[in-house]
């Protein structure tokens, strides 16, 4: 499946503030420093500044800083799920998201100082999961790219 | 057709469930087979993909078992044309 093509504008649509005020996720695994692009129920992206002072690289390893590739997977998990609750006009702040399924290739490694541009294209939304087609380019270069399928639970629905 | 669609859903299965596909009883209820909410939502975008027809959420609720959900997809209006 060919991607859109990646984003030109770095300007925030939303600021981290603002992405902190909708997700639940904490240091040290908020992934989104930046949404650039947000097309409600088809696209977005987001951008995430890798450091050498990530906490991941103390063990990750010590002798050569590699960002994990779960942890690739972890940032268009979070971009997945912020797609989703932003194209829905019912949805639960305090859902729980969780993998249902995850496809992916890895194609290079990233490193202290790349901007991990991670764009989320959505297949697939319906009222308790959602599927999306997603990457992480480097430079304009993909990094990995994988289909992620996200359940939610809200806290008063059953299973 | 019905039969095409029968294997697809049942081979599908089978690799949720991590069974041979001759030991799944396509009549018998999806939820004690063992298939969980969002691999029924899968096996919705698989047949969506393989027969490239829209399925709407509300079909999922006939999704009870192999059996069924072959008589609902090979009554869609586009495989209807195909048979």
């Amino acid at each position: 499946m060919q991607s859109s093509a990646p984003s030109v504008s770095t300007a925030p649509v939303l600021d981290f503030e603002q992405i902190r005020e909708i997700m639940v996720h904490r240091f040290p695994l908020l992934m989104l420093d930046r949404v650039t692009v947000l097309e409600k129920g088809a696209r977005l992206v987001a951008l995430k500044n890798i450091t050498g002072n990530e906490i991941w690289f103390l063990g990750h390893f010590p002798k050569q800083a590699i960002m994990p590739g779960v942890l690739m997977i972890e940032a268009m998990a979070q971009a997945a799920s912020l797609l989703d609750t932003l194209s829905r006009e019912d949805a639960h702040p305090e859902a729980a998201r969780f993998l249902g399924r995850v496809e992916a290739q890895f194609q290079r490694m990233i490193v202290p100082g790349d901007v991990m541009e991670i764009e989320v294209v959505m297949l697939k939304q319906i009222s308790y999961a959602v599927i999306t087609k997603s990457y992480v380019r480097v430079d304009g270069n993909i990094a990995c790219s994988a289909e992620l399928m996200l359940g939610s639970k809200a806290p008063d629905r059953e299973k | 057709m019905e039969e095409q669609i029968r294997s697809t859903l049942t081979k599908a299965v089978s690799e949720f469930l991590d069974l041979p596909e001759a030991s799944i009883d396509c009549f018998a209820e999806l939820a004690d087979l063992g298939v969980d909410s969002l691999q029924a939502v899968q096996l919705l975008v698989l047949l969506e993909r393989t027969y490239h027809i829209e399925i709407s959420e509300e079909e999922l609720k006939n999704f009870t078992s192999i059996d069924s959900i072959v008589a609902r997809i090979s009554k869609h209006p586009k495989m209807a044309v195909r048979a």
